[in-house]
């Protein structure tokens, strides 16, 4: 994952930015699992993070809010990281 | 710990506060997430942008800043007196009143004119009042205390409730604080300073008690108000603002 680029275009959120992205790769998944991911991956990561990180990931449309099976709010991945344009680095960057 | 999540810009909690709550609600956090949450809402304040809000410019944050140095000068003047019982006192309190008038003068103020218009009368009047001497035989001086204690009264309370309004502080919350900052604080010190409390009558102690949470009150506002951002008196409206006023 480029750390350079992502810190860049997410600040202090981009380590949690990553690590939500690379959580989302499995499927959708609602905010407190996506917690539980990035915790496991990334440490000590705390809800305030999580949704900062969210925020800003959805807000460059690199992930976008669904409904899940229990028609709960859940997030994926955006159509923009399927196929094979998929180009992480021009999303991070933007 | 969700009561903290009021802390978030309402545009903010209008968008993720439900599913935040949800999270919370499946995994509890402890003092140290509370620190996570608070950075968050920093976070929020400092980037509307993150939720289709405008960008603020460095200039939204001046009064802001402007009213916490205030609010910081104003309390570390009096906070002075009784540590160090200086023989001069300085001109602090007179830099922070000139901070805490620019930080009130806005655009915001334009659909208070008519009762900022009014207190400012009020104010003038009750000063002009107070400075009769003839007044003075009326309750050996009381009344021209009295006229003199409704302005400082008046201009400390109308300052401290336009900061607020300037901070988006609701009703609620902007009582609480001319309360707690001004009301209660002038009525203890009135009472000690009358002699009938156990402080030294007139002393710096009662002086603190009145004044110093006037200034902690401003440096709270302060800070909201940076926060938040607020429009200077010379900012062009922003695209939103002129597509509202279009609508309106």
């Amino acid at each position: 994952m480029p750390t350079e680029l992502s810190k860049v275009a997410f600040g202090r959120f981009g380590e949690t930015a990553m690590w939500i992205i690379v959580a989302l790769a499995s499927g959708p998944m609602r905010a407190a699992r996506m917690l539980d991911e990035v915790r496991r991956l990334d440490g000590q990561v705390g809800p305030g993070a999580l949704f900062g990180a969210v925020a800003r990931l959805e807000r460059r449309g690199l992930i976008e809010p669904v409904l899940n099976g229990d028609r709960q709010p859940a997030y994926r991945l955006s159509m923009r990281w399927h196929g094979d344009s998929l180009d992480y680095r021009e999303g991070l960057a933007r | 710990m969700s009561r903290l999540l009021r802390l978030y810009p309402a545009a903010w909690r209008e968008r993720y506060e439900a599913e935040f709550i949800g999270t919370l609600q499946a995994r509890p956090v402890g003092p140290t997430g509370s620190v996570d949450i608070v950075n968050g809402a920093i976070d929020a304040h400092l980037h509307p942008e993150l939720i289709g809000g405008a960008p603020h410019a460095w200039t939204h944050r001046l009064p802001g800043l402007i009213a916490t140095a205030a609010g910081l000068i104003w309390s570390w003047y009096y906070l002075r007196i009784v540590l160090a019982a200086p023989e001069d006192w300085g001109y602090g309190v007179f830099i922070a009143m000139l901070l805490m008038l620019f930080a009130v003068l806005g655009d915001y103020m334009a659909p208070y004119a008519r009762q900022i218009g009014l207190t400012i009368a009020v104010l003038l009047a009750a000063t002009a009042l107070a400075g009769i001497q003839p007044l003075s035989v009326i309750g050996d001086g009381m009344l021209n205390f009295a006229l003199g204690a409704v302005a400082a009264l008046l201009l400390s309370g109308g300052m401290l409730t336009l900061a607020a309004v300037r901070a988006g502080i609701g009703a609620g919350v902007r009582w609480l604080l001319i309360v707690g900052g001004l009301l209660v604080p002038v009525t203890v010190a009135i009472f000690v300073m009358g002699g009938f409390g156990p402080t030294d009558p007139g002393g710096a102690p009662a002086m603190v008690v009145a004044i110093l949470p006037y200034g902690i009150a401003w440096a709270i506002i302060g800070l909201r108000m940076t926060l938040r951002g607020s429009m200077t008196i010379h900012d062009a409206p922003t695209t939103e603002q002129i597509s509202e006023a279009a609508a309106a």
